[in-house]
């Protein structure tokens, strides 16, 4: 499973690291500055030299900020609501497949249905039965279930079976093998999961600004709508962003919880 | 919200699609039905004959690793707003209208990803001591590529193929909304003209079409999936100190929008 | 707490969906701090038989006493932290350090946290583990290190049943052997109950107090000493998995000190020169030893007698093949048959002279 990381972690020294991180962070200063000067040099007369982005729109316009912070907001709570809920759902229904093994093909067979069902017919018939936002987060939580519960449950079944057997030859109760020994050991499949559903979700809220719920991809519609190019590249950028910030968070906490995995044998 | 399930009568979402092939000024459902069945057996197709053998090929000469895992998180973050967006921008730039080119583009960009993905990823999984016998009998190259890592690849091609027709049938209905036809039109319609029957109608007859596209490609997956290759991998879990892995790449398919 | 006996009386598994029981009604005495090697086939219910005394599997019929309280007494949990566990794959918890996972039982035991602290650096010490070990993650150890934490492990709340599952079956053939003296010197110090289950005659033999060698379906088909075991095996089973060579396997379990050793072809430095010819003429040899204080100076040919006046002054020759009381009599044997003298000259403490071996003593002893 892929991270978004752009450096590959492995394979160079902790050096050769430095020297990129090095480069990269003065790459990035030397831009922050060339940046700041253009931008400061921009003033209404510039307007319509630049066919894909209109700089003064993004810096000079005065409700530019604000409204580009409430639309990333909008999309923020539109990812991080449907996935607690989506996760609180996967780990019962995880919970529920591994006391009753049986029950895992039905969960299975009914995750698998609601990913086939497109996105966007699920936003329309839940709409009119209910608000946009609920529409939204309803349709958006049943797209996250297939791929973390999929994820949960083969995480858990990833244990290896000695180590449960030594769990148990210990004295160790079930519930304390599953959150002290099952749990930890599943974190990294667990995250990867909860990984590929948040960047999967960012995509998604962009498609059910549609209806207009807001978020980036509203400003995406728009800008098709007026022809103007300009917001089209902004609010995909920002969505890109935001996929990326949350997968590399995600990355990052994953890690923090699972600091055996990162040291391997190096005898 | 308990009375609006209740007041969703599914009786006159039927008597909608009953009568609709008269009233409406979208079209008839054939008419919208066929427009998104072929953009989307075509652009699955297209896409399928790009993405195979050009995974197949890079993954048996173990190239482009990094590449096919960009490919991978890029086909994952960018919004599939924004890919229908541009095609439709620039084809209407160039005089070439709506229909079909831009949202055939788009689609094929959508299904891309996955294909590519899962056939990497099948292809690098098959098991090197099978490839390393076909090649000690003197198999060709060409050969272990068609006859040995394809097949045995198959599985999970498949599957990346139908989460990608899955995701070009849900994409393709936003195109709709683009200025495109097909059933996403009624969506579009229904929602300008507040008629929730007309959206749930358009919203079941594309759910409808999608799963019967995944049922086909399943079918069409027992057919072709040769008997030896077992359904499910698992990954050996006896081993001290080995990490668990997620149980298929499958998982690494892209946004469904 | 000291080591207690385990009875198993009666004890039956079938397994659901079997019609064939996996363990017949098997009784075995399991002796108190001794080893007691459970041996046989694949099928035999050698591990089953381990797993039912910590309930792993629950027996179908008959009962299990340690110490002479029925197990089922007990909760699972309770039972299970008072024996120790060890398999193949060791199970060390990976996202758990050296000395977490050493430390596991104390911790569901709710230890207080200096006193699991002493415990797990007493038990690094006691398996060999280096100290600064225990702060690594188990893939950070070598295959042999993660099985000696396993023991650790298992012995942390000093429970006086250890229970082995083929504990050495994942090692390479050369840290077998280091961790099998390990183990054996280990129990001299902790003097456990442990019950272990191997499928190789040659650990059997070398661990065992006791070997029980059990037949498919969980027949027991003999339970005694290894050497009895070699000595009279009880029927053909026995003797076909022992092997063809299982008089050579005695070989490796009896010791030099075992042997009735011969006088040998040698004198004391003050016999003359004419009692030691007729020493010569006696054993039969064309050498002789030489004996001052019961200490071995060295030996001489009968030629060299020839112009010596008295046994002191003959330069002697030095280089000879000599063991200890400790080798076993496969060493002995294998060191005859290299030299050419046919006799081991026995020597304690490197100079005492305690008497020689032959192939002929070495026959007389394993017939």
């Amino acid at each position: 499973m892929t991270a978004l990381s752009p450096v590959p972690a492995t394979g160079r020294s902790a050096a050769t690291r430095w020297v990129v991180r090095g480069v990269v962070a003065v790459a990035l200063v030397a831009f922050a500055i060339w940046a700041k000067s253009r931008i400061d040099g921009l003033d209404t007369s510039t307007q319509a030299t630049n066919p894909i982005i209109r700089w003064e729109w993004l810096f000079l316009r005065e409700r530019t900020p604000d409204e580009l912070r409430e639309m990333t907001i909008q999309h923020l709570q539109l990812t991080v609501i449907p996935m607690a809920i989506g996760i609180t759902i996967a780990t019962g229904l995880t919970l529920v497949a591994r006391k009753l093994r049986w029950s895992l093909t039905p969960i299975t067979v009914v995750t698998s249905f609601l990913y086939t069902i497109p996105s966007f017919a699920l936003f329309g018939i839940l709409r009119t039965l209910t608000t946009n936002f609920q529409a939204a987060v309803i349709a958006l939580t049943s797209y996250s279930l297939l791929v973390l519960v999929r994820n949960f449950v083969a995480g858990l079944d990833g244990v290896p079976g000695h180590v449960l057997d030594a769990a148990d030859g210990l004295g160790m109760g079930p519930l304390r093998r599953l959150i002290t020994v099952e749990i930890p050991l599943a974190l990294p499949v667990i995250f990867t999961g909860i990984r590929v559903a948040t960047v999967t979700i960012v995509g998604l809220v962009a498609v059910s600004s549609i209806i207009q719920l807001g978020g980036l991809g509203s400003l995406i519609f728009e800008g098709y709508k007026v022809l103007f190019s300009t917001k089209i590249v902004v609010g995909t950028v920002l969505s890109i962003l935001l996929a990326t910030l949350l997968d590399l968070l995600l990355d990052w906490v994953g890690r923090l919880l699972t600091p055996w995995a990162r040291r391997k044998a190096e005898p | 919200m308990i009375a609006n399930l209740l007041a969703a009568d599914p009786t006159n979402v039927f008597q909608w699609l009953g009568d609709s092939s008269e009233r409406l000024a979208s079209g008839a459902i054939p008419d919208q039905a066929w427009i998104t069945i072929w953009h989307s057996v075509a652009a699955t197709s297209i896409a399928i004959v790009l993405a195979v053998p050009l995974a197949v090929w890079l993954a048996h000469y173990r190239k482009a690793e990094l590449l096919s895992a960009w490919l991978v998180n890029i086909g994952r973050v960018i919004p599939t707003v924004t890919i229908v967006a541009v095609a439709v921008l620039v084809s209407l730039r160039n005089g070439y209208g709506f229909e079909p080119w831009p949202i055939l583009i788009a689609l094929v960009a959508m299904a891309l990803p996955p294909i590519f993905s899962n056939t990497y990823t099948a292809v690098r999984g098959v098991d090197e001591n099978v490839v390393s016998a076909a090649r000690a009998i003197g198999t060709t190259e060409w050969s272990i590529m068609t006859s040995i890592e394809l097949p045995l690849a198959s599985m999970v091609i498949l599957t990346g193929i139908r989460v990608a027709a899955v995701q070009v049938v849900a994409t393709e209905v936003i195109g709709a909304f683009f200025g495109g036809e097909g059933l996403g039109a009624y969506i579009r319609q229904g929602l300008g003209n507040r008629d929730n029957y007309e959206v749930q109608a358009g919203a079941l007859l594309i759910t409808g079409v999608a799963m019967t596209l995944d049922l086909c490609l399943f079918l069409l997956s027992k057919l072709l999936i040769p008997k030896g290759v077992s359904p499910v991998k698992r990954s050996s879990t006896d081993r001290a100190g080995t990490e668990p892995r997620p149980s298929e790449p499958a998982s690494t398919a892209g946004p469904v929008s | 707490m000291t080591a207690v006996a385990i009875d198993l009386r009666g004890v039956t598994k079938t397994f659901p969906g079997s019609t064939a029981p996996a363990v017949a009604p098997l009784d075995l005495s399991i002796e108190e701090g001794a080893i007691t090697v459970l041996i046989g086939p694949s099928g035999c219910g050698k591990t089953t038989t381990l797993r039912m005394i910590n309930r792993l599997i629950e027996p179908t019929d008959g009962t299990i006493a340690i110490g002479g309280t029925d197990i089922r007494e007990q909760s699972v949990t309770e039972l299970r932290r008072g024996i120790g566990y060890v398999i193949q794959q060791v199970g060390l918890f990976p996202h758990r350090t050296i000395a977490q996972n050493i430390g596991a039982v104390p911790r569901l035991l709710r230890w207080d946290k200096a006193r699991t602290t002493d415990r797990v650096r007493e038990l690094a010490e006691l398996v060999g583990l280096e100290p600064n070990m225990l702060e690594r993650y188990p893939s950070e150890l070598s295959g042999g290190q993660q099985q000696r934490v396993g023991v650790a492990r298992a012995l942390a709340a000093d429970p006086p049943v250890l229970l082995m599952d083929e504990p050495f079956g994942a090692v390479d053939p050369i840290v077998r052997g280091r961790l099998q003296r390990e183990l054996l010197d280990l129990q001299e110090r902790v003097r456990k109950t442990i019950v272990l289950v191997t499928h190789d005659i040659d650990e059997a033999i070398t661990l065992g107090d006791k070997v029980a060698i059990l037949n498919v379906g969980g027949v027991l088909e003999q339970h005694a000493a290894p050497d009895d075991l070699l000595a009279n095996p009880a029927n053909e089973f026995v003797e076909s998995f022992l092997g063809a060579e299982r008089s050579l396997r005695r070989l490796t379990l009896s010791t030099v000190a075992d042997l009735v050793l011969s006088p040998g072809p040698v004198i004391d430095i003050t016999a003359s020169v004419t009692e030691a010819r007729a020493a010569l003429e006696a054993h039969g040899t064309e050498w002789l030893g030489l004996i001052s204080n019961g200490n071995f100076t060295g030996w001489a040919w009968g030629s060299d007698l020839d112009d010596a006046v008295d046994l002191a002054s003959i330069e002697v020759r030095r280089t000879v093949a000599t063991i200890t009381p400790q080798s076993t009599l496969r060493e002995a044997l294998e060191l005859i048959l290299n030299a050419r003298s046919e006799v081991a000259i026995v020597l304690e403490d490197d100079h005492r002279y305690l008497g020689a071996v032959t192939i002929e003593s070495i026959r007389r002893t394993l017939a």
